[in-house]
């Protein structure tokens, strides 16, 4: 089961993104940037690392932009090659140039998604990144 | 002529006399004379210590450096005018003064007028130039709040939007009925969210533009009140703070107002108070006061026990777009228009807006609106009658029914007492999570199998239920307002809901926490985050999050805990203990995880058939 995780401050938004992720494969949840770099060292050392993490830019504590970074490092620094990378879905409400191009060229984003989403949106995004909705035996 | 206080000047000459008259020369014109330098290395030292307007400079001097250097030098750190003053005028010193970017050039020799003219004339292009930098620095802040503004609320707007497109869109799915229920909740407090942003811009665009009239009209004050604070209550909830909502029994039941503009403004004090609170209540409180036997007021306060507003940020508490952080990671979010707005509106409506610091610190926004001294209350106090309410388990808003029992003729009482005492509960009031942990045989006990009629108060996100159909628990929100509880209570006692009550069986809201499956090794993070604690003196704190770890009661709720394990977390960041900080993350997604599915996998399972 692929493991997922969600960096979202807004409660709603949260709850929305994790249903809509519910046929991808498990999803933990933290709120800002430097829970998502804490969650994901956290796996690393658990060698149960996420496939997939979805990141929102905008949040307090620890930018989406900066834990990017991080993480990216701490991948660097664990040896771990940029094909056994985690994906990194960048999600924000601005979709300006200079978000766009920060996120890719310097922090090294598998990919970007602008808000609002919907099923539609996440399955065209995912499916891009080589990710496919799990068939549930009932 | 000279403006006061005097201009000062540095004057820089290395011969002695020469440099005498020119201070006397100076003096008697009215200037002020901070030093007297002969070398450049002086002049550099004396114009960082003294900071003169002006200096006067002498291009010859002794030692190494000349006047055009020290001029340079002086130039490039502090950037105060210069004044070049020689007997050279041959085109290579030339040259070099003009690369000094001199205020002003004198020739010796020189006469008194002269030396007068030239100043005035470096001090005034000085201002000149001064102001222009600062004008043109004024306005780029401004640009950069303009894009900071745009972005904020592209961001702002956004956010609810991609809710309730997303929960719609969720919603249209395969999905259980009651699943459908929450995505339409969660998809409604967005819209409300956008409203209330999109009503905040709208009315700060007319204010600026002056078209902004009040629509006076009669509206219901009680259902005003409550329909302001229902969206916040379930924001400060989710946020881990008590939502508090407090009427006066003594309202008036509806008063004449825009209840638009008075909502917009209410609102956005409410968001504020929830945007700067972390731990504590945000209460919503109105209350009747009697100024004199001419004059009520009706007064509407926004009290919380967040960080409250430094002194010094007061004074221009009510300017727009400025909030205590602009960045990327600002922890608040929101444009920075609230309380500007607030304001606006206030004056608007002819109603007085106050800030004042409590007691017990924190933030109150109190609004002072008139009212007619002789407006009747919305519930005239009940006199002879004396119906018993029986009270089940711990209520957090006993104070406000207590205050309210007498006008509504009630005498609350707690389950227990009321064997003892002189009758039978006609009702029993209790709160949604006391009633999920009582046992089956309590339950009908207190309800006399069934009998007795029970009002439940839940969660800010509770159904309303005040009709108490046959066979329905009458179910409130909390906080409740005064007309819900009291018409609930109505309909219970005329008997409509009395005939039968059944058990909270089918509240699926409050589902137990429980863990997810341990999918980590806790005992391994644990015994971690205990020999790092032990060296770093965090013992203690450890034993908290432990016992919060095992003690997990069945009825504890999801959010509050979160909210304890959180700020664990941020504790242990903050002093670097990396494997306490590990210990508390792992157990709150845990949490949040357990949380999410708590409520939707149950009926997942029973809802795709």
């Amino acid at each position: 089961m692929p493991r997922i995780l969600v960096v979202e401050d807004d409660f709603g938004s949260r709850v929305m993104i994790q249903r809509l992720l519910v046929d991808y494969g498990d999803t933990d949840a933290v709120v800002d940037g430097q829970e998502a770099v804490d969650a994901f060292s956290l796996a690393l050392e658990e060698d149960r690392r996420y496939d997939l993490i979805l990141m929102d830019i905008m949040m307090p504590k620890m930018d989406g932009q900066e834990a990017l970074k991080r993480i990216r490092n701490i991948e660097k620094d664990h040896g771990i090659p940029p094909a056994k990378e985690s994906i990194i879905i960048m999600t924000t409400a601005l979709d300006d140039p200079s978000n766009v191009i920060e996120a890719y060229a310097k922090g090294g984003a598998t990919s970007y998604m602008v808000k609002p989403m919907d099923r539609l949106k996440v399955r065209t995004t995912l499916a891009k990144v080589g990710f496919k909705p799990l068939i549930r035996t009932p | 002529m000279i403006d006061s206080p005097a201009t000062s000047i540095l004057i820089v000459e290395d011969e002695a006399i020469v440099a005498l008259d020119l201070r006397y020369r100076m003096e008697a014109f009215g200037y002020s004379i901070c030093g007297i330098a002969a070398t450049g290395d002086d002049a550099i030292s004396l114009a960082r210590s003294t900071h003169p307007d002006i200096v006067f400079m002498d291009i010859q001097l002794k030692g190494a450096m000349d006047g055009i250097e020290a001029a340079e030098r002086i130039g490039v750190e502090s950037g105060i005018p210069i004044v070049f003053v020689t007997a050279f005028t041959d085109e290579a010193t030339l040259l070099r003064v003009k690369s000094a970017a001199p205020y002003g050039y004198i020739i010796k020799p020189y006469d008194e007028r002269e030396i007068r003219i030239v100043l005035e004339l470096a001090i005034a292009k000085f201002r000149y130039a001064h102001g222009l930098q600062r004008a043109k620095e004024a306005a780029e802040a401004s640009d950069r709040a303009k894009t900071c503004f745009l972005s904020n609320i592209s961001h702002e707007l956004k956010t609810p939007l991609n809710v309730i497109m997303g929960c719609i869109d969720l919603a249209g799915g395969d999905v259980s009925e009651e699943e459908r229920r929450e995505y339409l909740s969660l998809a409604d407090r967005g819209v409300r969210r956008l409203q209330t942003l999109i009503d905040t811009i709208l009315d700060y665009t007319k204010v600026e533009l002056g078209a902004l009239a009040p629509r006076v009209q009669e509206f219901e004050l009680g259902e005003f009140l409550s329909s302001c604070w229902q969206p916040f209550a379930f924001d400060a909830h989710a946020k881990g703070l008590d939502p508090r909502l407090e009427l006066d029994p003594a309202l008036p039941a509806s008063m004449n107002g825009d209840p638009e503009r008075l909502s917009t403004l209410v609102r956005n004090l409410l968001d504020n108070a929830i945007k700067f609170t972390d731990a504590g209540f945000v209460c919503l409180s109105a209350e009747r006061l009697q100024v004199s036997d001419s004059h009520a007021q009706l007064r509407l306060a926004v009290t919380d026990t967040g960080k409250g507003i430094p002194e010094e940020q007061r004074a221009r508490l009510f300017e727009a777009f400025r909030q205590g952080d602009d960045s990327i990671t600002r922890a608040t979010g929101g444009l920075g228009l609230g309380l500007s707005l607030a304001r606006a509106l206030a004056n608007l409506m002819g109603i007085r807006l106050e800030y004042s610091v409590p007691e017990l610190g924190g933030s109150a926004f109190s609004l002072y609106i008139p009212i007619p001294a002789d407006a009747p209350p919305a519930f005239s106090r009940h006199t002879g009658t004396n119906n018993l309410v029986g009270l089940f388990g711990a209520i957090a808003l006993n104070n406000e029914f207590q205050r309210w029992s007498e006008h509504l003729g009630l005498r609350m009482m707690p389950v227990d007492e009321t064997r003892d005492s002189d009758g039978d509960p006609l009702v029993i009031l209790a709160t949604e999570s006391a009633w999920l942990e009582a046992n089956p045989a309590q339950r009908e006990a207190v309800t006399a199998g069934g009998l007795r009629p029970l009002i439940l108060i839940g969660g800010p996100y509770a159904v309303h239920s005040l009709d108490g159909r046959d066979g329905e628990t009458i179910r409130l929100p909390y906080p409740s307002s005064l007309a819900n509880f009291a018409k609930a209570l109505d309909n219970v006692l005329s008997g409509r809901g009395s005939s039968a009550v059944t058990g909270a069986a089918e509240i699926h809201r409050h589902q137990p926490v429980e863990p997810r499956k341990p999918a980590r090794d806790y005992g391994l993070l644990v015994s971690r985050a205990t020999a790092e604690a032990n060296g770093m003196g965090l013992k203690e704190s450890l034993q908290e999050l432990l016992i919060l770890m095992h003690g997990q009661s069945h009825t504890e709720d999801a959010s509050a805990l979160e909210r304890h394990i959180k700020d664990q977390y941020n504790r242990y960041t903050n002093c670097g203990a990396v494997a306490c900080a590990r210990l508390a993350l792992a157990y709150a997604m845990d949490i949040r995880n357990s949380a999410d599915r708590g409520s939707a996998e149950p009926r997942a399972t029973t809802g795709r058939k």
